[in-house]
């Protein structure tokens, strides 16, 4: 019994010394869209907490490369030194909802619909602590990979000759990959 | 100066080495392969079955006491109306492709894939034909718009469905394209029988008319037994169905209804149209006003809008637009007296106060079903309905009471 008050006080006790440097952070980013549609921006934003030389976090944000659309997302960073300045890696995982208002009768379809696909990123990014700056928060610069992908759906009535008439289906697949270049703030 | 070097050189690069990435896109659509099949082994399938339930309800049509429903391309059941709040399902006739009916007699005339027969049906349980017209409805050598040449001693049908995906390009969108593979109720003048308004077949005294895709189909029935196809007039693309009253044929069309004389029944003779945008409509006539429904749809036309449209046609020659009522997805229609039915797809089967046509008034709504076509006579209203045939008793002032229902299987 003994043994075992020990052990859950030192699972506590070890708990709470990790909640002691633990701190919360908020990464904040717009970035350049580049691949091989036309540019587009994003903007991000990141919350989580900081352990050490880790962070993990959940975000979510506004991605303008070939649609509008919204990635949420689940975020892990890795700092490869402890200083002021310091370079990260990090990487997004989650998935994007596309905002697509077609037009009625787009491409002669009736209804026209976006479901929601993968979004990840990977890349190197650098904190740089300005003078005003607390300790951990910084101006970031960053690459990323980044991977954006969706599906649209059109339906379509055919025409027959006895009605009601079945409904075509087709679907545009949207898999972009680009490369992004990112400014921001941690805090 | 540096450190402006040091943001610049990632932007620089981002641009440079996006060439290195590209995009993917495809699209996933579906290839419709034909399937033929051996004319005479086809024919050889038209044949008196015994009753069977209810699958997919087409049109139906009323001849005395017997109701007829097709079964979407299989056939037709015979259905004994004597008593609407008990119908009975007699037979069920065999009839491969079969979309389209009408009676006159002890004939039965059915469109088969692209042929149409006569089949003497004095004894229901042993139907046989006795005479095929040839290529009747050339469309149904088709899927959509485009036209298969066909070996004359087969039929296409049906299609094998496989889908593909293959790279997409925003400059080539093409969705809606189809691939191929090319290896009223006339309770004011009953004739024949009565048909519903989504009906291609008309039986006018001695004579049936057909309306193909493109053209109107006259022939001369004074033998039922063999019709004899007197005339083939090419019209309009988007014909879709056709409606007789008195001496006159109303044909609906995706661009608009139009009126023919038929009192020279060999050679109709065109007296006048009213187009609207392109859109699904059948149309029906109290010889004062035509009731069109428009069904929004792409499959027809580019409108957004469904509607009701009454126009008035005391002036044949000049009809004029009296009212537009808004519908979710209409198709077939009917009208006895002042009352006014409409099958709205999903949103149910409406019943209006037609007595002022500028301003009907919606007296009832049977919801949970989802009509497709609908004959009012004699107080009974059938209704060809996802659901199954459904009968109602209007007898009563603003009253619908279900008496039957022949529930699909």
């Amino acid at each position: 019994m003994l043994k075992k008050i020990l052990m859950i006080a030192g699972v506590c006790f070890s708990l709470s010394a990790t909640a002691q440097k633990t701190v919360y952070r908020s990464y904040n980013y717009i970035g350049v869209l580049a691949g091989e549609s036309k540019p587009g921006y994003q903007m991000l934003t990141t919350h989580g907490l900081q352990l050490g030389t880790y962070f993990v976090g959940v975000g979510g944000g506004f991605d303008t490369y070939k649609e509008e659309s919204f990635p949420v997302f689940v975020s892990a960073a890795k700092y490869l030194s402890r200083g002021k300045n310091d370079f990260f890696l990090n990487a997004n995982a989650g998935t994007v909802f596309v905002s697509k208002h077609r037009p009625a009768n787009w491409l002669g379809a009736t209804t026209s619909e976006t479901r929601p696909g993968l979004f990840g990123e990977m890349g190197l990014a650098y904190r740089l602590q300005l003078h005003a700056m607390k300790s951990g928060q910084g101006v970031l610069f960053g690459m990323y990979y980044s991977y954006k992908a969706y599906k649209e759906k059109l339906t379509t009535p055919m025409f027959c000759i006895s009605p009601p008439c079945p409904n075509q289906y087709e679907s545009l697949n949207f898999y972009l990959h680009r490369w992004a270049f990112k400014v921001g703030f941690v805090l | 100066m540096k450190a402006l070097t040091k943001i610049l050189l990632p932007v620089l690069a981002a641009f440079v080495l996006s060439g290195c990435l590209k995009d993917k896109m495809t699209r996933t659509y579906t290839i419709f392969t034909p399937v033929y099949k051996n004319k005479q082994d086809v024919l050889r399938e038209v044949s008196s079955k015994p009753a069977r339930s209810i699958g997919t309800p087409g049109k139906i049509y009323v001849y005395g006491n017997y109701l007829f429903v097709n079964e979407i391309n299989k056939g037709v059941h015979v259905i004994d109306n004597s008593n609407p709040s008990n119908p009975v399902n007699k037979s069920f006739i065999n009839i491969p492709g079969n979309l389209d009916i009408a009676v006159k007699g002890n004939t039965l005339f059915a469109d088969l894939y692209r042929d149409m027969i006569a089949l003497d049906i004095s004894n229901p349980l042993a139907a046989h034909i006795t005479s095929t017209s040839e290529n009747v409805f050339p469309d149904r050598n088709s899927n959509s718009l485009v036209y298969f040449a066909i070996d004359t001693s087969t039929y296409l049908v049906d299609w094998i469905k496989k889908d593909t995906t293959v790279p997409y390009s925003d400059v080539f969108e093409c969705s809606g394209c189809l691939a191929f593979n090319t290896a009223a109720t006339s309770s004011a003048s009953p004739i024949a029988g009565i048909a519903g308004s989504m009906s291609r077949f008309s039986v006018v005294n001695n004579y049936l008319y057909a309306v193909n895709i493109n053209s109107l189909k006259s022939f001369d029935i004074n033998n039922p037994a063999s019709p004899v196809k007197v005339n083939d007039m090419p019209l309009r693309m988007g014909l879709e169905t056709i409606y007789p009253f008195a001496d006159k044929l109303f044909i609906g069309s995706t661009e608009g209804m139009f009126i023919y004389d038929i009192s020279n029944p060999v050679s109709p003779h065109y007296l006048s149209g009213f187009s609207h945008a392109r859109v699904c409509d059948p149309v029906i006539t109290d010889g004062d006003y035509a009731y069109v429904t428009l069904r929004a749809s792409t499959a027809c036309g580019t409108a957004i809008k469904s509607q009701l449209n009454i126009i008035d046609i005391k002036q044949m020659n000049m009809p004029k637009l009296v009212g537009q009522y808004d519908m979710s997805n209409p198709y077939g229609l009917g009208k006895d007296g002042s009352l006014l039915w409409i099958c709205d797809g999903r949103a149910g089967l409406k019943m209006y106060d037609a007595t002022d046509p500028g301003a009907i008034k919606l007296k009832k709504t049977v919801a949970g079903i989802e009509p497709y076509d609908v004959i009012p006579y004699n107080g009974k209203l059938i209704v060809s309905a996802k659901e199954g045939i459904i009968q109602y008793d209007y007898s009563q002032p603003g009253q619908m009471t279900e008496l039957s229902r022949l529930k699909k299987n």
